[in-house]
């Protein structure tokens, strides 16, 4: 994951101290950045056949596919536009996700970002990332061979990760713009 | 399944804090326990400490005040001053504490123990009659026996203004205690007497723990301190050559345990042979000073006054000069120098002079020396003040009538 820009909560809590309206152009503006990072996203999605066996649409054996909302299937299959569908821009903060000894939550929440909601994009974005108990050797696996699938020819394949790498700049630019804004009005 | 990816991200340590919100109601609950415990040996501690305080504290005053006695030259009557604030403590239900600087600053008022008592006793009548603050009164009462006697009107005493104008202590004090005498025994048996003697006897009670407690520590030091003689004997028995005194020893642990020691003891009583005045005659006393000083202010005043004015009506150089001529007659050399300066003083003076003679004098004389009286050389400021204390002090220099013929 990125390093956050640190202090643009800050920054915006104090704009919507000084002028509501500002922060809500900011968040505006922050959205935007979203959503175009989304529609890129959305068209970095592999086709339905680049994809590796275990995703794939039609089984091996010949049969029919099994429904997508059966639970008891062992690896859900991906389809592409489904995977592009799941993919949308939130606000909503969700959990910290470390947790200290104590059982006590910590760490940063979202402001904004992506959240995928197709089962195949999700695993696509986060197969073979790196959790405390290490980097799971089926998930390097999976990386290498959809780099080699789709051709993209690196070891760590991500579909929307990189997206909102090269977005950061833009966000990084508006927070920055907010920064000033406070200073202007505050002054 | 679904995954969120962070644009933006901020920290949010909520857990933390409410980890770190649960620990300290833990600690509290956990000190609750343990109190239940350990309480009374807490308890104790921190009665002993205070106890300790309140101790020392009634000592350093009760030094204090001692010291200030010896300073007046009435260190026999600390031992008999200790009985009376005890005794005024118990009657008037204000602790020691506040009395001893009360009567601090009336011995200092008034150089005499047994009319700072009758003072004290005035002052807490008035205290009790009005609702002030003790040390209030007595800030009032000391301030008046110096001179400055607007303060009684805050006190509320009802005392009026043409008595203040007149000025007389007799007076002023005679109305206080015809207006407050027995207010203070008035209030025993209230509520707000007995509690306020409650907290004299706990007072008490705390000062007696602290002592104890004191001096056990005190003794534990003053073993300290054999054992570090011991140790200084052993080393100079062994060591010839360090014979001096060494560092510390016993001289630095006394000093430093001197605090311990028990209160200073006088004489009981004050001196027998001097007569002792009733606060009356005492204020008469006073009132008679007060009335002589005025009059030699006044006397001062009317010299000053008619030095002024004889100052406006002649020129006090020219006077004195004058003087001097009459006085050195015989001596030719003084004369002719007393003659250029007169020719000086009387052309700054605007007076005609003749050209030649200025002439002369500018050429012979000194600016600002003359030849006094005596014939010896002074300034002419020392000349002038001469001449004025010669009028003040009624020609005590045997000028004569010379103010008028000159």
């Amino acid at each position: 994951m990125p390093e956050p820009i640190v202090g643009a909560d800050r920054i915006l809590r104090t704009l919507d101290l000084i002028e509501p309206k500002l922060k809500r152009q900011t968040m505006t503006r922050l959205r935007k950045v979203a959503g175009h990072a989304a529609v890129w996203a959305r068209a970095s999605y592999p086709a339905n056949d680049q994809v590796l066996s275990g995703f794939a649409y039609v089984n091996k054996s010949g049969l029919p596919p099994v429904s997508r909302t059966n639970r008891a299937r062992a690896f859900p299959r991906y389809d592409r536009s489904a995977a592009q569908d799941g993919v949308k821009v939130t606000t909503r903060k969700g959990k910290a996700k470390v947790l200290n000894l104590q059982g006590s939550r910590y760490g940063f929440v979202n402001m904004i970002g992506l959240t995928l909601n197709d089962a195949a994009g999700s695993i696509m974005e986060t197969a073979g990332t790196k959790n405390p108990a290490g980097e799971h050797p089926a998930g390097i696996d999976f990386i290498r061979g959809m780099a080699k699938a789709t051709g993209v020819g690196i070891p760590l394949y991500k579909v929307v990760l990189p997206k909102i790498i090269d977005s950061r700049q833009d966000v990084s630019d508006i927070v920055a713009s907010a920064e000033r804004m406070i200073t202007k009005v505050g002054a | 399944m679904s995954a969120t990816l962070n644009i933006l991200s901020k920290y949010d340590g909520r857990g933390v804090r409410k980890a770190k919100t649960d620990i300290k109601g833990l600690t509290k609950s956990a000190l609750g326990v343990s109190l239940g415990i350990a309480g009374i040996t807490t308890a104790l501690v921190s009665l002993m400490k205070a106890s300790s305080k309140a101790w020392m504290e009634d000592e350093k005053q009760a030094t204090r005040l001692a010291y200030t006695l010896k300073n007046l030259g009435l260190g026999d009557a600390v031992t008999a001053n200790e009985a009376f604030i005890a005794s005024l403590e118990k009657s008037s239900g204000i602790l020691d504490d506040e009395l001893r600087p009360a009567f601090g600053r009336f011995v200092l008022a008034t150089k005499d123990v047994a009319i700072s008592q009758k003072l004290m006793k005035v002052a807490v009548d008035v205290s009790a009659g009005t609702g002030k603050d003790l040390s209030d009164v007595v800030n009032v009462l000391s301030r008046a026996m110096a001179g400055s006697r607007r303060g009684l009107l805050s006190l509320g005493t009802g005392i009026d203004e043409t008595t203040l104008k007149s000025g007389k202590l007799t007076t002023i004090f005679g109305q206080l205690m015809k207006r407050f005498n027995g207010a203070n025994m008035a209030q025993i048996g209230t509520k707000a007497r007995m509690a306020a003697d409650a907290s004299v006897i706990i007072s008490r009670a705390m000062e007696s723990i602290g002592e104890r407690v004191t001096n056990v520590v005190a003794s534990t030091i003053v073993d300290l301190g054999k054992l570090w003689d011991i140790g200084v004997k052993f080393k100079e028995a062994f060591f010839a050559e360090n014979q001096k005194a060494p560092l510390g020893g016993s001289m630095f642990l006394g000093k430093r345990i001197g605090w311990t020691a028990s209160r200073p003891k006088g004489v009981a009583g004050v001196d027998a042979k001097k007569k002792e005045l009733t606060l009356n005659q005492y204020l008469t006393q006073q009132d008679k000073k007060a009335a002589t000083a005025k009059k030699q202010l006044n006397t001062e005043k009317a010299k000053s006054l008619q030095l002024t004015k004889l100052s406006a009506k002649y020129d006090l150089q020219l006077i004195g000069l004058a003087a001097a001529k009459k006085r050195n007659a015989g001596n030719a050399g003084v004369m002719g120098r007393l003659s250029d300066l007169t020719t000086l003083a009387q052309a700054s003076a605007g007076l005609p002079v003749s050209a030649s003679a200025l002439a002369g004098a500018k050429n012979t004389q000194v600016p600002n020396v003359v030849v006094n009286v005596h014939g010896s050389v002074v300034t002419q400021h020392e000349l002038t003040q001469m001449i004025k204390d010669s009028i003040a002090g009624g020609n005590k220099y045997g000028f004569g009538t010379w103010g008028g013929g000159l």
